[in-house]
């Protein structure tokens, strides 16, 4: 029982669960997983779209883009290609067309034959000039050079050289004549290929800007029929800056982006244009030195054709196609259409920051919804968990609003019915715990007093074996005396009688006869104390006037003998005990007071009451002897006399002293000493409170 | 035996016992002289030279002492005690004669220094063969110091087991 209640007692006490704050709320919870949820979504959904769904044919927009920028710049590349091919297809037939040019093989057969002629005589080249300088032929080859000059904008040099000597018959630039051709490589090549339009890219030697030269031999028709195989006259050759070849590249219409840009490169890898950006280390490119590395120029340069995404001479990632054209057979040039990734795919990534955009507007929307309803629905469990942490203080009579009639609002409900329950088991078990506290208490108070009883019970024990000690050795010591004395004396007799010495027979015989009356006397006595206590009346009220009065009448014969004068007060008390053993205490005390008057004159015995610290004390007042201090304690012992001469066994105080303990009470004597009288005194307790 | 009386103060507050004791030193003729008080206030009164026994040619110091334990006023043990206490009287041979057996008693007297514990006997005869040993074993066998009130020291009181 015990057990239970305190284990009721320590679980309320000591389960004070503390209230944890959560790092984040229900709401904040709600609100971020929602947010990352759709966040989430969206990135994959906007991932997809952008990137297309792996392992499928779904390459998303940023394929699509990617794919329709390499469609573009194919096509743009074939274009570009073709237009070169178309420009470079003209200059061809502009260059057959003057080198079959009537007018131009005329004059060149018959410059040659002049030149051929100087040479052979050894003359200078002034004067070679000079003498080319008057033939009307070359006037009039020189004249139809500048017309096809003029008309074709794209040349800015035309020449005819001679095929022999290598020498310059017919220029625009008449300075030039007698000079040796610029590019032997190219006469050669023209002279190998008779027929057919050889094209070399050189830096032209006064201002460093490359031009292609395009040259077809000039051959001998007259002769075509009956001389075989046909002679070269010479070589028609014309010049046009790269950079009008370059226009040609490009296609009129829009470009794919501004950082489209288009590379020609030569077999070397040799860049035959300009380029649009600098190289890395912040210097452009210089034509015919610089050699690109990059992989669609050296692809091209191979003859392959294609697209592909890699990297520019910059480093920079590029889309770019790749073609091969060819100029002579197993020559040709490499040409690169590219255009920058970044570029490119700007607006790809444009559009997915701008979905991203949104989506995260989209994002921050959905975690204030999730918050908002969040909130709705986790303001009641706030609420319920407040009354909870109430309940959980102890204040059992606090109940959860119950405010809509959903889960929540269930929740609520049970929960109040729940602390009501609760409540009540609480209540029924403090109740139990009262009463058993109560039992408890009672137990241990009837323990207590038990425990008090018992003690009282082993003093009192204590104490009657103490005196039973007492007893005995009086009893041994007193009792053995009279033998003593009835034996010594009879011993004495017998000796006496037999010797018939008869002188003291009588007296012996007398004091035999009073140690006998001694012994029955005190026999007597003994029997009469170990009475008391034993053999008692039932207690009952009993007035001590009456008793005194009682005890007076016993003793009258003395007091009057001995002209005892008393004074008895007029107001005595009512005890309560056994009335003939109370009586016997005042007669005794009376007859003690009598009986040792000494020599007083005056003899006078006062028996009254006076109030104490112990209650009502009596006392019989004599102004007699007196008691020397030293045996105040000792005059109540058994068998004690103070005085040999007066009669009694010294058995009386201890009588009284205790009929007074037997009633509860206790019993001194007060006195100044010899001659100063003596007051016994004795208090019985009030009337409830007796054995 | 000298010439000296020899002097036994009997402290017995029973008449009867003290005639049976005083009888039988007569008899034996024991001592010269036996001073009878009845009470332990007279003995020390006596020893003390006190009130009636002030004088000291009629009241002489006894040679040894014998005490009944049980006495009316001043107990025997008590009067033991103060004996023992006093540097004039504690070379007294004191002899605890009583009827008491008990052993409360008997430590009492000789944590007090008794000399001998004697119990009187009840039969006739023993009884006067105590007497007569008693009185023979300390007033003859027994020896004392001479020369009596120079020695105050503490140191020797002849006692026997």
């Amino acid at each position: 029982m015990k057990d239970e209640a305190g284990t009721v007692q320590h679980t309320s006490q000591d389960s004070q669960v503390r209230m944890r704050q959560p790092l984040l709320n229900l709401r904040s919870k709600m609100a971020l997983s929602f947010g990352v949820l759709c966040a989430v979504i969206l990135i994959l959904v906007s991932g997809l779209r952008t990137f297309g769904l792996p392992w499928t044919s779904d390459q998303g927009s940023h394929g699509e883009a990617q794919d329709l920028v390499l469609r573009q710049l194919s096509l743009l590349a074939d274009l570009s290609k073709e237009r070169l091919r178309l420009w470079l297809g003209e200059r061809e037939s502009d260059v057959t067309a003057l080198a079959q040019n009537k007018i131009v093989v005329s004059s060149a057969k018959r410059l040659s034959e002049i030149t051929q002629r100087d040479a052979d005589e050894g003359l200078t080249r002034a004067r070679l000039r000079a003498d080319l300088m008057e033939q009307d032929s070359g006037k009039a080859l020189m004249e139809a050079l500048r017309a096809v000059r003029k008309t074709h904008k794209a040349y800015w040099k035309i020449q005819v050289a001679d095929a022999r000597q290598g020498v310059v018959i017919a220029s625009t630039d008449t300075r030039e004549l007698g000079t040796p051709l610029p590019c032997r490589q190219l006469l050669a090549g023209t002279l190998d290929h008779a027929g057919k339009v050889s094209v070399i890219v050189a830096k032209s030697p006064v201002n460093g800007k490359p031009f292609a030269a395009l040259s077809s031999a000039i051959l001998d028709r007259s002769s075509l029929q009956d001389v075989e195989p046909t002679t070269v006259i010479g070589v028609v050759v014309v010049y046009a800056w790269v950079d009008r070849l370059i226009r040609a590249l490009y296609y009129g219409g829009e470009s794919i982006g501004k950082t489209e840009d288009i590379v020609l490169v030569n077999r070397d890898l040799r860049i035959l244009t300009t380029l649009k950006y600098p190289l890395p280390n912040g210097s452009p490119a210089v034509p015919l030195e610089y050699r690109i590395e990059a992989e669609p120029a050296r692809l091209a340069a191979q003859g392959k054709e294609g697209l592909m995404v890699s990297r520019d001479y910059r480093g920079v990632p590029v889309l770019a196609a790749y073609r091969y054209i060819e100029i002579a057979p197993s020559y040709g040039w490499g040409l690169v259409v590219k255009v920058d990734r970044n570029e490119m795919f700007a607006p790809t990534w444009r559009r997915l920051f701008q979905s991203s955009l949104i989506s995260l507007l989209g994002v921050l929307a959905a975690a204030f919804m999730a918050a908002l309803i969040a909130g709705r629905i986790a303001r009641p469990i706030r609420d319920l968990s407040l009354v909870a942490q109430q309940v959980e203080a102890g204040n059992l009579d606090a109940r959860a609003p119950v405010v809509r009639l959903d889960e929540v609002g269930n929740l609520a409900l049970t929960f109040n019915s729940m602390i009501q329950r609760i409540g009540n088991w609480h209540r029924e078990l403090e109740e139990q715990v009262k009463s058993r506290t109560l039992r408890l208490t009672e137990l241990n108070e009837e323990l207590t007093e038990k425990v008090v009883e018992r003690k009282r019970l082993i003093r009192e024990l204590e104490s009657k074996n103490a005196e039973l000690e007492r007893f005995t050795y009086t009893v041994s010591h007193d009792l053995k005396s009279p033998l003593i004395t009835i034996k010594g004396f009879l011993g004495y007799l017998e000796r006496d009688t037999a010797s018939g010495n008869l002188e003291r027979v009588k007296a012996d015989s007398a004091r035999i006869q009073g140690a006998v009356e001694k012994m029955g006397l005190l026999l007597d006595e003994l029997l009469e104390l170990s009475r008391i206590g034993r053999v008692m009346n039932s207690p009952r009220e009993v007035s001590l006037t009456k008793i005194v009065e009682d005890a007076v009448e016993t003793l009258a014969g003395r007091i009057s003998d001995r002209g005892v004068a008393l004074v008895i007060a007029d107001e005595l008390p009512v005890l309560y005990g056994d009335a003939a053993r109370l009586r016997e205490v005042v007669e005794n005390l009376l007859d003690n007071a009598v009986k040792f008057m000494g020599n007083q004159s005056q003899p006078r015995v006062e028996i009254g009451v006076r109030r104490s610290a112990d209650g009502t004390v009596v006392y019989v007042k004599d102004n007699g002897t007196g008691i020397d201090a030293r045996y105040h304690a000792k005059v109540f012992g058994l068998f004690e006399r103070l005085e040999q001469s007066t009669e009694g066994t010294g058995i009386g105080l201890a009588v009284v002293k205790r009929i007074v303990e037997v009633h509860g009470g206790r019993i001194w004597v007060e006195s100044q000493g010899v001659g100063h009288g003596s007051v016994f005194c004795f208090t019985l307790p009030e009337k409830n409170k007796n054995t | 035996m000298n010439g000296e009386p020899l002097i036994i103060l009997l402290v017995e507050d029973n008449p009867d016992h003290a005639e049976l004791i005083v009888r039988s030193f007569e008899e034996h003729r024991v001592a010269n002289k036996i001073i009878h008080v009845s009470d332990g206030e007279a003995a020390l009164d006596y020893l003390f030279q006190r009130g009636v026994y002030a004088d000291e040619q009629s009241s002489p110091r006894p040679h040894v002492i014998l005490l009944d334990l049980r006495l009316p006023k001043i107990d025997g043990l008590e009067v033991l005690k103060e004996i023992k206490a006093s540097k004039d009287l504690r070379r007294i041979p004191v002899v605890a004669l009583t009827t008491s057996e008990s052993e409360r008693d008997m430590m009492g007297a000789y944590n007090r220094h008794v000399n001998s514990y004697l119990v009187k006997p009840v039969d006739f005869g023993k009884f006067g063969k105590l007497m007569d040993d008693l009185g023979f074993y300390w007033l003859a066998w027994n020896r004392k110091p001479l020369c009596e009130p120079s020695e105050g020291g503490p140191q020797d009181s002849p006692e026997e087991a």
